[in-house]
């Protein structure tokens, strides 16, 4: 997986919240990890297969969903909802990534993991870019195994 | 219906005043309509049921004994009721309604003298299939027959002018009965059995089809006819129908006179309707007036209606007709007799006071000897269904009680007789298992060896149970054996005393007797669906997370080391048995004293190698990488290595050949957290070719050529207890530069160059990330790098020379260009 490709997956989650609509969106500067990555409250993981084999996951702050929910016109609030609500923003961001990428590449439904102590154990490195979205603060993580 | 009393009389006396002798009436089509509500005579019902719409007035009241006045005034009234009617017919009406008797048909017509023989008909087929009247044929009549009774004039009515051309013999079948009495169609059919018959009574003695059954003549005593549940019904509604669909007429009968055969002149697929009836045979309550056969009364049941009958049963018919002649002497030859259920058609009628139950009679196809009136019963004749005629006929006279009429209505066929029940075979009772039989508890003595010194308590149950060693020392076992034994077996059965003796031996034989343990095989690790995972049990949620990828190896738990007393291998001892799956199982072995008879030696010591509990994350997609994190391997160590199990090398790592700069490494900066043991049992991979020696140059040694000696290299440290040199003033030397600080492989560096080929931004960031990923990760965290920015906080110095080939290899391999020398350094 080129430079190239591993943008679709920046590019889709940029374009979900720009299609929101409700708050501009940006993208921080990325960073490499060797460890653990920190997670926020609530996660999205979707494994990617294929040709290309690792991690992609959303993980945002409880706040930053709430408001997620609140723009897709969702009231509810509960750990549930949010819970469904960023497997959902990664199973679109995963979704909207292979439908750019081809079939070369495998998506997993999505898992949603509640917490910030216990995340996967991801491989490392991971790309970690910082997503400003409605004076909110998510990230998303590429953990690839190779690219 | 019926009229008025004022105006009946007058228009009674026109309507009588217009029936003429010669008219022929019919029964109102819709006369069933209104049936049941009649009310009539008893004599004007037996005309009514006698006006079959072929027979004229005269000949009716010559059955009916009726004189004119009678006559006139009964035609008069059912014709003024609508009840019958005169109409012009059809000759297929006509021929219809012909008369299927013969001259005698009519019971009590005027005794006639009996005709000459009348010219025969021959059919061409023999006697027993000539009942098929169709067949007749214009074969010459035989010599015998009288010419003169041949040409004898006909009724001018009935003639038809198509029969009027054809020969003689055929038209005189085709005219149908109201032709001359020498031309009765069943009389030429059925040959040579012919009867007497006047002219004027041969057209006289038809069966209005089913509708208009006979009626026997009884003027004076009325006929009593019971009701039946058949009779009662509703009105049929298929009595007009009846009289004109019905292509087969009643069989008749008259005295003296065989049995004959319609004459079916519609067409072959009209549909047959049968007519079930009784026949009654009643005591008049006066005498007839003439001495008169015995009063039938056919009461119409009910209509049976079935499938077109096969032309055979006209075969039967006549087949029938051949067995059951009628004898001429017989007195009463009613259908009754004809029809009757008994086998033998000779039976005489019985007496006419004794009241009798009527056969049944059923259509013109019913054969005589069959037992059961009724249709031609085929094999396969499905159920017919059975519908009432409509006819009610009230009780006429005390002699109703009298009449026992036996309804049968519908023919049954009788169902086969069942087989007898096959007697099952008595089998002998199965022999029962022995397991379920109740067992014995037996006692069954094990094999014992025996023992030199101690009796063995013999075990009771048959489970057997770990031996358990009564340890005292060698002196007093014979003494306290005898003692112990007994008590001890109840509680302990397989307790057995053993005098104590070293344990050297008796811990090798132990030791030899635990099988190595085998190698387990790690389980395939699988991908386990990932459900959502709540923090709130962190190590559930540790475990489902990691399930996404590893999966977890079971752990086999330690036995705690059981207190082991061994007893000294003695022959008498039995062997200890050992299997495979009880090898890992300390030997029970209880000292019912408590203590040990000598200090025992430290327990055997097994290995039992574990897996860490941490997750083992695998590589799918390239199995030959290394994984990235590293999977140690605890042990338990308790003793001695089992035999057979694999050591676990130290850790050890490869000593590579390092090629040290001349300048003294810089110190590595402390981490802030130590890095991560290296795998024990994981090599290093991705050692690519040594990295180039960078050998920093050398400031030259100056000497000075003052000096009395040249100095040394390395200046030794001065004492501080010799003198300080003195200066040399004349010579004095130039000041000597500092050597440059020789360049660092520093991870910016490698950033550098990255975004520089790359084309930056997030490509190179991307790119940057790309190659990483080709370094094996724990190298740079060796190196201190937990997190890399591309903001230019991340440069650092790599001093780990295989992190340095790593990321020139992954720099070149990526993005696919050659390093240049030195350019990563700084």
């Amino acid at each position: 997986m080129t430079e190239i490709e591993l943008k679709v997956f920046l590019d889709v989650t940029r374009n979900f919240f720009e299609k929101l609509g409700s708050a501009p969106v940006s993208l921080g500067a990325p960073s490499l990890r060797f460890d653990a990555p920190p997670l926020h409250d609530f996660t999205g993981l979707i494994e990617l297969g294929g040709s290309t084999a690792g991690f992609v996951c959303i993980t945002m702050p409880r706040a930053m969903l709430s408001a997620l929910l609140l723009a897709v016109g969702e009231r509810a609030s509960g750990d549930v909802a949010l819970a469904d609500m960023v497997g959902e923003v990664a199973n679109i961001v995963a979704s909207n990534a292979r439908a750019a990428l081809g079939t070369s590449i495998e998506i997993s439904h999505p898992t949603a993991i509640m917490g910030s102590k216990n995340g996967p154990m991801l491989p490392a490195p991971t790309f970690i870019t910082p997503v400003f979205w409605n004076e909110h603060v998510g990230h998303l993580i590429l953990a690839l195994e190779s690219a | 219906m019926n009229p008025d009393h004022s105006s009946r009389s007058y228009l009674l006396a026109g309507a009588s005043a217009l029936t003429k002798p010669s008219d022929v009436f019919q029964i109102n089509a819709n006369f069933e309509t209104f049936a049941h509500n009649l009310k009539l005579r008893t004599i004007e019902w037996r005309v009514l049921f006698a006006i079959d719409g072929y027979r004229t007035v005269r000949e009716i009241c010559n059955q009916l004994y009726l004189d004119e006045g009678q006559a006139r005034e009964i035609f008069g009234k059912l014709a003024l009721l609508n009840l019958i009617q005169e109409e012009e017919i059809s000759l297929s009406d006509f021929l219809q309604r012909s008369p299927t008797g013969r001259v005698g048909d009519v019971p009590g017509g005027p005794a006639l003298p009996a005709p000459a023989p009348l010219p025969q008909l021959t059919s061409g087929r023999p006697a027993a299939s000539a009942a098929s009247i169709l067949m007749v044929s214009d074969a010459p009549a035989p010599a015998s027959v009288p010419e003169e009774e041949v040409s004898r004039p006909v009724h001018p009515e009935a003639v038809p002018p198509m029969v009027a051309s054809a020969p003689e013999p055929v038209a005189a079948v085709l005219s149908g009965a109201p032709l001359a009495p020498a031309t009765p169609v069943a009389e030429a059919a059925l040959g040579a059995e012919s009867a007497p018959a006047p002219a004027e009574v041969a057209t006289s003695a038809p069966v209005f089809t089913a509708l208009v059954p006979l009626v026997a003549s009884v003027p004076s005593a009325p006929l009593e006819a019971p009701e039946t549940a058949a009779d009662s019904a509703v009105p049929s509604a298929r009595a007009p129908e009846l009289a004109t669909a019905s292509a087969e007429p009643e069989v008749t009968a008259a005295p003296g006179s065989p049995r004959t055969s319609p004459k079916p002149a519609a067409p072959a697929a009209v549909t047959e309707v049968s007519v079930v009836a009784f026949v009654a045979e009643a005591v008049p309550t006066a005498p007839p007036p003439h001495p008169e056969p015995e009063p039938v009364a056919l009461l119409p049941v009910a209509l049976i209606s079935e499938p077109n009958p096969a032309p055979a049963a006209e075969t039967t018919i006549a087949a029938a007709a051949e067995a059951t002649p009628a004898p001429a002497a017989e007195p009463a030859p009613t259908l009754a007799a004809d029809l009757a259920p008994t086998p033998e058609p000779s039976t005489p009628a019985p007496a006419p006071d004794v009241a009798q139950p009527a056969a049944p009679v059923a259509s013109a196809r019913v054969s005589a000897p069959e037992p059961v009136v009724s249709a031609p019963v085929a094999p396969a004749v499905p159920p017919r269904r059975v519908e009432p005629l409509g006819f009610e006929f009230q009780t006429l006279g005390p002699s109703a009680a009298s009449i026992t009429p036996s309804v049968r209505p519908v023919e049954r066929t009788p169902l086969p007789p069942r087989p007898p029940a096959t007697p099952r075979l008595a089998l002998p009772p199965a022999p029962r298992p022995s397991w379920l039989e109740p067992r014995e508890l037996r006692e069954v003595p094990r094999p014992v060896a025996p023992m030199s010194f101690l009796p063995v308590v013999t075990p009771i149950a048959p489970p057997p149970l770990p031996p358990v060693a009564l340890v005292v020392a060698p002196v007093v076992a014979p003494v306290v054996a005898p003692v112990v034994a007994p008590v001890v077996a109840p509680v302990v059965p397989a307790a057995f005393v053993a005098p104590v003796v070293p344990l050297e031996p008796v811990a090798s034989a132990a030791l030899a007797a635990i099988a190595p343990v085998p190698p387990r095989e790690t389980p395939p690790l699988e991908y386990v669906p990932r459900q959502p995972v709540s923090t709130d049990n962190p190590p559930a949620a540790a475990a489902s997370v990691a399930s996404v990828k590893t999966s977890p190896i079971p752990i086999l738990p330690i036995p705690p080391a059981p207190p082991v007393t061994f007893a000294p291998p003695s022959p008498a001892v039995p062997p200890a048995r050992s299997t495979p799956s009880e090898s890992l199982r300390p030997a029970p072995a209880r000292s019912i004293f408590g203590e040990p008879g000598t200090p025992l030696p430290p327990p055997a010591p097994i290995i039992i190698p574990t897996v860490p509990l941490a997750p083992i994350i695998e590589r799918r997609t390239d199995p030959d990488a290394a994984p990235k994190l590293p999977a140690p391997m605890t042990t338990f160590v308790t003793g001695a290595r089992l035999p057979g199990l694999p050591l676990i090398p130290p850790p050890v790592r490869p000593v590579e050949p390092l090629a040290l700069p001349v300048s003294p490494p810089a110190p590595e900066p402390a981490a802030a957290g130590s890095p991560p043991a290296m795998p024990l049992m994981r090599p290093l991979t991705r050692i690519t070719a040594p990295a180039p020696v960078v050998i920093a140059p050398v400031a030259p040694l100056t000497f000075h050529s003052a000096a009395p000696a040249p100095a040394p290299a390395s200046t030794p440290a001065p004492s501080a207890l010799a003198p300080l040199p003195a200066p040399v003033a004349e010579a004095p030397t130039p000041a000597a530069t500092p050597p440059p600080p020789l360049p660092e492989f520093r991870l910016g560096a490698v950033i550098d160059f990255i975004m520089k080929q790359s084309g930056g931004g997030t490509l190179g960031q991307l790119a940057t990330y790309r190659i990483l990923l080709q370094v094996p990760p724990e190298l740079l965290r060796e190196a201190g790098i937990r997190s890399l920015e591309f903001d230019g906080s991340s440069d650092i110095a790599i001093k780990n020379v295989e992190l340095q080939r790593a990321l020139t290899a992954a720099v070149e391999k990526v993005l696919e260009v050659t390093v240049p020398p030195g350019a990563f350094l700084r």
